[in-house]
């Protein structure tokens, strides 16, 4: 069974997407309506996405809610409605790295906490996957983005590539550099 | 969980089932602005036309795809067939270079070609990042001289070595079993990490022709282990392998390195007793260097705490691991871009820099180790003194690894993000056709 996690691009190609139906030239209310019949179809496969990528949720939501912001402001230009979705993913992923160099400009470390329900059925597991998310956070922003692109949404080479504005082949490349700096950063806190 | 890359999945979809469907709260486009205007059927238009352009990152790149050719026959050694040149100009692909090479290239540029090994092996991922060929090229012009396959039941390459000589390359094979995205399990049991680990020889003629691959009789690492780094001895006559401990099936196994003679498998070993690890976990780039007169070894080590060293090891010594020289040392995450700590002694001495990338070179003379770092005060190539572990020279900030040394390291061979080239008083030249080409390699 193939696992296609909310947010791949399988699933924000979802057949209710409002894409390629050319509102803008009818306005701004058209656009609002596209834009957020966008959000509601595909919200929680980002935030996901973005909460993944920075471990706090609350920042997750402004990342996404600014992402689809910009998707607004910039309706009216898009050429190809087609491309919405993979725009405003784009859009996540960029903010995702803004929120990561303000946070650490400023210092600040976010430290993922579990839901405190299945903390105690599961502690070992859960200790053992917040290991693996706080060395994913460690890595640099291209060796995560890749990898969470790769393994979390299973995203081929091509794909990433595509998104990200790099070669396959440097995708490949950095996905075995990230992989082996995540190996020696969880053999560190072994 | 067998493989890291289950890990990853496993842990990236569970912390993303803590966002439940229903509690993401609604969008508010108030005070975002008003959307543009002017569309048109893919082309923009308006009062006056403006370059309006998608992020830099959704500009496809397909352009930038290679498409690697296939080469089927398993323990086949194609000699010249992907340059399409035959053996006349496989005569010429070494160090002097092609005749179209030196139409486009300055007479600096010649020389720095012509200063490093004529040959090296590259591998060449395949799907889902296995190594299943490996190439040998000419460094002056890029050639492929020939492409080389892992015979059964190995499938995949997970190490490269190369003697001093440039004819002597080693490789490291093993079994590998791609799996569908999301069909973690059994199959996955069978990768790289997990499988028998065995070592085969590759000679390079000359003009560039290359052997059959030819199998070592160094016995085969079984899949208990993790093979975590190999090196070549300058004259071609040993074989360095650090083994660590495969979690998942032998925890008691403590960090070894043993050095093999290649002609007889005859081993001496010499085993960490401490905590930590040595060498990289998942196959990348060279942990492992000799000095000249293959009787110094540098590797790289983690005896926990989060720190990397590089240390030393006479292997003529009878005392063990322990005893090694501590070369360089750097504190803690060194893939973060936080600065680290250079150590000297057992006290911190002087600001320094992370270590980056995953080579850390010992020159031939045994003078430097040579890598690269990244931190606030230095980013690129840095040259530490063996004796000293002081940084002693700092080049070249688009480097990322260093994958080849001098006897001095005056002359080096380096990766930036886009190709592989010679860099020699500050002056990059790089290599022909090296896009792609990264720490998997060796000269």
């Amino acid at each position: 069974m193939s696992i296609q996690p909310e947010g791949s691009a399988a699933a924000l190609a979802a057949p209710h997407a409002p894409a390629g139906s050319g509102p803008a030239d009818r306005g701004g209310a058209a656009a609002e309506a596209s834009v957020t019949a966008l959000y509601e179809a595909h919200a929680l496969g980002l935030v996901r996405l973005a909460y993944v990528m920075l471990g706090d949720r609350a920042a997750a939501e402004d990342v996404v809610q600014e992402a689809f912001g910009g998707l607004y402001r910039r309706w009216g230009e898009l050429s190809d409605k087609e491309r919405a979705l993979a725009y405003v993913r784009s859009s996540v992923l960029n903010g995702c790295r803004s929120a990561l160099r303000r946070r650490r400009l400023q210092g600040t470390e976010v430290t993922h906490q579990p839901p405190a329900a299945s903390a105690e059925a599961a502690a070992l597991t859960i200790e053992e996957r917040r290991e693996v998310m706080r060395a994913l956070r460690r890595l640099p922003d291209r060796q995560r983005e890749v990898l969470v692109l790769r393994f979390y949404l299973d995203e081929p080479e091509a794909e990433i590539a595509r998104v990200m504005g790099i070669s396959p082949s440097t995708v490949r490349s950095t996905a075995h550099r990230g992989l082996a700096a995540l190996g020696r950063l969880l053999k560190e806190t072994q | 969980m067998n493989t890291l890359e289950d890990r990853i999945r496993d842990a990236a979809t569970r912390t993303a089932e803590e966002i439940a469907p229903g509690s993401i709260p609604a969008l508010s486009l108030r005070g975002r602005g008003r959307p543009g205007r002017r569309i048109r059927a893919g082309l923009v238009i308006g009062k006056g036309r403006r370059d309006v352009r998608w992020p830099r990152v959704l500009i496809p790149v397909a352009a930038a795809a290679s498409v690697i050719a296939v080469v089927a026959a398993s323990l086949a050694v194609t000699s010249g067939l992907s340059d399409g040149h035959g053996a006349a100009s496989r005569a010429q692909a070494g160090h002097s270079g092609s005749r179209g090479a030196s139409q486009i290239l300055s007479a600096a540029d010649r020389a720095a070609l012509a200063s490093v090994p004529g040959f090296y092996v590259a591998m060449t991922p395949g799907a889902m990042g296995r190594n299943n060929r490996a190439q040998v090229r000419a460094t002056a012009t890029g050639a492929v001289l020939a492409t080389v396959t892992a015979p059964a039941p190995y499938n995949t390459f997970s190490w490269v070595s190369a003697a001093a000589d440039d004819r002597t390359f080693v490789l490291a094979a093993q079994e590998w079993t791609p799996i569908a995205p999301g069909n973690a399990g059994a199959p996955a049991a069978k990768r790289d990490d997990d499988t028998p680990t065995k070592f085969f020889v590759l000679h390079v003629s000359a003009s560039g022709r290359a052997d059959r691959l030819s199998a070592l009789p160094i016995p085969v690492q079984p899949g208990s282990v993790w093979v975590d780094g190999i090196a070549v001895s300058p004259n071609g006559s040993k074989l360095a392998v650090v083994v660590n401990s495969n979690r998942a099936t032998d925890p008691d196994v403590n960090p070894s390195i043993a050095v093999y003679t290649m002609a007889t498998g005859a081993k001496k070993q010499w085993v960490w007793r401490g905590d930590g690890w040595i060498g990289n976990n998942k196959p990348m780039g060279s942990p492992l260097s000799w000095m000249s007169g293959g009787r110094m070894l540098a590797f790289q080590i983690g005896p926990a705490n989060g720190v990397t060293e590089v240390r030393l090891l006479d292997t003529d010594a009878p005392d063990g691991l322990i005893h090694s020289r501590l070369a360089v040392e750097w504190a803690r995450g060194d893939v973060t871009g936080a600065d680290g700590a250079l150590i000297t002694g057992g006290s911190n001495t002087q600001p320094a820099n992370s270590l980056m990338g995953f080579n850390t070179l010992i020159t031939p003379d045994g003078s430097k180790i040579v890598c690269t770092t990244r931190g606030a005060t230095v980013t690129g190539v840095t040259e530490f003194g063996t004796n000293t572990a002081r940084a002693v020279s700092h080049s070249y900030p688009q480097a990322m690894d260093v994958l080849w040394t001098n006897a001095s390291g005056s002359t080096l061979i380096v990766s930036n993000a886009s190709a592989v080239g010679v860099l020699a008083g500050g002056h990059f030249t790089p290599l022909p056709k090296s896009s792609g080409v990264d720490v998997m390699s060796a000269w």
